[in-house]
């Protein structure tokens, strides 16, 4: 080696030194690692690999002839199915968070109907032509998952993934305790995770709770008509019934020791008037005409702080951002220190997002995040104002945002937005 | 009247799990333990991305997934693994295999695009005046053979010896020898020809 190559080696060494102290600068998310590696690996089934390898020259060429043809006949007639968030188009990718108040339905074209209550955070990752993946960040979602024979549905809460194929279930995931409850009404699932194994099936009447590092204890009631009357329940505390899905209701989803769910012929028939009735029944248009006729401008001077966010939400749902924004606008004005007054301030950003006007937006989620010590969705709205911030181009606003993003929330959802923010800012805005 | 069914998942071990030898962390990781693989990251990811690094060149952003992609292999594979005590030197040759592989897809990426520039490049330096030497370094790198490249890289940039490469990378001493010997003289050839880095080298040098 002569004497330049020489000093090329060193100068190849500096420069491995200099990415030593570079990869000590960086953050190591080894939790959020961990966790992906554990839902992508450990929650795959397991497949057998045979020696299949002389089969495969004669099935190859005649099988992928056949699914040539299959798919090109079959893919001209299907769809991905798609899902209305109360009322409006949704798509892929797309974020559902449910303030407070109102439940949040998300009505799928097969009929399937997904129903995220108060304070739920979640996102349907991909939708295919026989169902959905959704990703529950947070809270709690009831699904009604119609029963196709081809449809095939999950749900991944952490390193949990609920598979479904057609069923009534609910699935709560807390991120503070990192623990999975899901209560099965109808049908069946199967939960992979961590500590599951292969996989654990869960019938109707059965409530799964796990944690990510914990025992899985499965809770399994026995229909009240096979109940002994007015027996304790043992083991498990008695949940609301699923009052978000009103359609069918399960005598398995209850306890029997539980009021027993009323029957048509001892529950007259009200018919709905007020506002309230339209909106607590999912009919947000019929609630915002009831709600006209009631005087929206009275309504919005006198209702309380939860009515108030229960009528913004109902107008937002009726495609009126306009009265959406008055009755957010004065149950923050009339009711600062409440704590609905924070929910009003974050759908107010979100309400600004969707009409198209992301300063205002911007400047909603920050007093949103400014207002409160620990708002209950922080990260949301963190992740809301990178996004806002990268969209629209205002390279300091987003280098703060995604900064302070990461500071809070490292592992979070969007903390991948949030580097790439970061690593497309130029050094002199970095440091300044 | 209900039932309570406890599965019989395994108790977490009773000590602090950062202190489990790796036979202990096999064991966990086949077991698909949830503490086994924050252990292995935790223990691990700086390897792995040190590895990344060497090979790749890559910026922060695209080496988050490669590592994630790593260990996502890892846990998916650890039955493969008989030995405890080559734990770390079967991540790095995932690692290794990993980096390949996206070289590879780079490359195709390049070609089907008619466009000398690979989608992203920016690797971490913690000196700003490095920043453009590396470019060229791994500029250079990406006109070698991956095989040879790879050889190139952990030898010359990271240090080790070619029996670490040739556990790295699966094949023997001798083939290291050969691929290291071919790469060093692509690698100076092309080096001779770029003034910028000649004019790096001078200075790293004297410095």
């Amino acid at each position: 080696m002569n004497e330049e190559n020489l000093q090329l080696h060193e100068a190849l060494r500096t420069l491995a030194a200099d990415q030593d102290l570079a990869l000590a600068q960086m953050p190591r998310a080894t939790d959020a690692i961990a966790e992906e590696a554990m839902r992508r690996a450990w929650t795959k089934r397991t497949k057998h690999r045979r020696p299949l390898l002389p089969y495969f020259a004669v099935a190859g060429l005649a099988g992928a002839a056949a699914f040539a043809v299959a798919f090109l006949i079959l893919r001209s007639g299907r769809k991905d199915l798609h899902f209305e968030v109360a009322g409006r188009a949704g798509q892929a990718g797309a974020s559902v968070t449910a303030v407070a108040g109102t439940p949040l339905p998300l009505q799928f074209s097969d009929g399937s109907k997904l129903v995220f209550e108060p304070g739920a955070q979640a996102r349907v990752s991909r939708l295919t032509d026989n169902g959905a993946e959704l990703l529950l960040e947070a809270g709690r979602l009831v699904a009604d998952v119609r029963h196709t024979g081809e449809a095939h549905w999950s749900v991944s809460a952490g390193p949990f993934k609920v598979l479904v194929t057609g069923t009534r279930f609910a699935a709560e995931w807390v991120p503070a305790t990192r623990k999975l409850s899901v209560e099965m009404f109808e049908g069946s699932v199967l939960v992979e995770g961590p500590s599951l194994g292969a996989g654990l099936a869960l019938r109707a009447g059965e409530t799964l709770e796990v944690g990510a590092s914990s025992l899985a204890v499965v809770t399994r009631t026995v229909k009240a008509k096979e109940a002994a009357p007015l027996a304790p329940p043992v083991a498990s505390e008695p949940r609301p019934a699923p009052a978000s899905i009103p359609a069918n209701p399960s005598p398995s989803a209850t306890l029997p020791s539980e009021n027993p769910a009323p029957t048509p012929e001892t529950t007259p028939q009200r018919p709905l008037s007020t506002w309230t009735d339209w909106a607590e029944s999912g009919r947000y248009g019929e609630a915002l005409k009831a709600a006209e006729r009631e005087g929206f401008a009275r309504l919005c001077a006198e209702l309380d702080a939860e009515q108030l966010l229960a009528l913004g939400d109902a107008a937002r749902y009726a495609s009126s951002p306009s009265r959406a924004r008055q009755a957010f606008q004065s149950l923050v004005r009339r009711f600062p220190r409440d704590q609905r007054s924070l929910d009003a301030r974050f759908a107010l950003g979100r309400l600004e997002s969707e009409v198209g006007d992301p300063q205002v937006a911007a400047r909603w989620f920050e007093r949103y995040l400014t207002t409160a010590r620990k708002p209950p969705l922080a990260e949301e709205a963190a992740g809301r104002l990178v996004e806002i911030y990268d969209h629209i181009g205002d390279r300091p606003a987003a280098t703060r945002a995604a900064g302070a993003y990461l500071e809070r929330h490292p592992g979070g959802p969007r903390a991948g937005l949030a580097r790439k923010v970061l690593a497309s800012q130029p050094a002199a805005d970095l440091e300044r | 009247m209900s039932k309570v069914v406890r599965l019989p998942t395994p108790p977490l071990p009773a000590n602090d799990a950062s202190k489990e030898d790796d036979a202990r962390l096999l064991q966990g990781l086949r077991e698909r333990e949830p503490w086994a693989a924050a252990v292995i990251v935790d223990r691990y990811i700086d390897h792995v991305r040190h590895v990344l690094v060497r090979v790749m060149g890559v910026g922060e952003r695209e080496l988050d997934d490669l590592v994630q992609e790593v260990f996502t292999r890892a846990l998916a594979g650890v039955h493969q693994l008989s030995f405890a005590g080559a734990l770390k030197s079967w991540l790095t040759s995932i690692a290794v295999f990993t980096g390949r592989e996206t070289i590879r897809r780079r490359s195709r990426w390049r070609w089907l695009h008619f466009t000398a520039d690979p989608p992203e490049r920016e690797a971490p330096h913690a000196s700003p005046e490095i920043s453009e030497a590396a470019h060229v370094v791994y500029a250079m790198l990406d006109q070698l053979p991956v095989n040879e490249r790879i050889v190139f890289a952990l030898h010359a940039i990271d240090g080790m010896a070619a029996h670490e490469v040739a556990a790295a990378c699966g094949v023997s001493v001798p083939t290291v020898r050969r691929r290291l010997a071919r790469a060093e003289r692509r690698f100076y050839a092309l080096a001779a020809k770029h003034e910028a880095l000649s004019a790096w080298v001078s200075q790293s040098c004297q410095s």
